[in-house]
């Protein structure tokens, strides 16, 4: 298994031209992905970006509250449309005691093919054997601190249906 | 392994795979000893358990962004 690289595969049952629109319309990429962006995408543009609760999934919303307002600088690659959208991020950059811009990026890939029922979009983010471990690490860290956030509500729920329950 | 183990009977270059070799420690990935003339070379076992939870977890997040971005294009 790499260390590298990741990739993903999946069926998108819609047009191609809506699939392009949601990846490569700034505003429309922020929606579902949760970001809000400085101005359009182009290739070669630097841009901002910043988190905003995603208006798609209220249960993911709810957990990237806690990194609003965060913000991210990627710079897009390529646009070639219907066809291939690219950008370079820090990925997991969400300290913002922390200068990421020195740092490698890595590359984030989609690619749109047409298929009988739809597109099939791949994925791909690579690059990742260039980040520090110790700069991964922290990725875990975050989020086992989530977990734990967690954790410690289902122990207050549990406790207090138990109290709840005696009574 | 010393890189004339590591590039024998293999396409790649001793210097392609030496310069890999330097990006994956500085990742922490595998470390290397001097061993007279010779650098040889070995598995970080942590550091690869890391980087694959680490991918597992990046992986995921995008399972989520993917499936967010179909519910939006297919509505």
């Amino acid at each position: 298994m790499s260390t590298d690289r990741i990739e993903r595969k999946i069926i998108l049952k819609a047009p191609i031209e809506r699939v392009w629109r949601a990846l490569s319309d700034s505003t429309e990429f922020g929606t579902w992905f949760g970001m809000k962006f400085d101005g359009p995408f182009k290739a070669g543009a630097r841009m901002r970006g910043v988190i905003v609760p995603t208006k798609v999934n209220p249960d993911v919303a709810n957990a990237q509250k806690k990194y609003e307002g965060i913000a991210f600088e990627i710079t897009i690659e390529q646009m070639e449309p219907e066809r291939l959208f690219s950008f370079r991020w820090h990925p997991g950059a969400v300290d913002p005691a922390i200068d990421y811009s020195q740092e490698p990026t890595t590359l984030v890939v989609f690619i749109l093919e047409e298929v009988a029922d739809g597109v099939m979009l791949t994925l791909t983010e690579s690059g990742f054997d260039a980040i520090p471990l110790a700069r991964r690490a922290q990725a875990f860290a975050g989020n086992e601190q989530g977990w734990a956030i967690q954790m410690t509500s289902i122990e207050a729920y549990v406790v207090q249906t138990k109290q709840a329950q005696a009574t | 392994m010393s890189i004339t183990g590591l590039a024998a009977g293999s396409k790649v270059t001793r210097q392609a795979i030496t310069k890999h070799l330097r990006v994956m420690e500085r990742a922490g990935l595998v470390r290397s000893t001097r061993h007279g003339r010779e650098r040889r070379w070995e598995l970080r076992e942590r550091g690869l358990r890391e980087a694959r939870h680490y991918l597992d977890l990046i992986s995921k997040q995008w399972d989520g962004a993917l499936s967010r971005l179909r519910s939006f294009v297919e509505d």
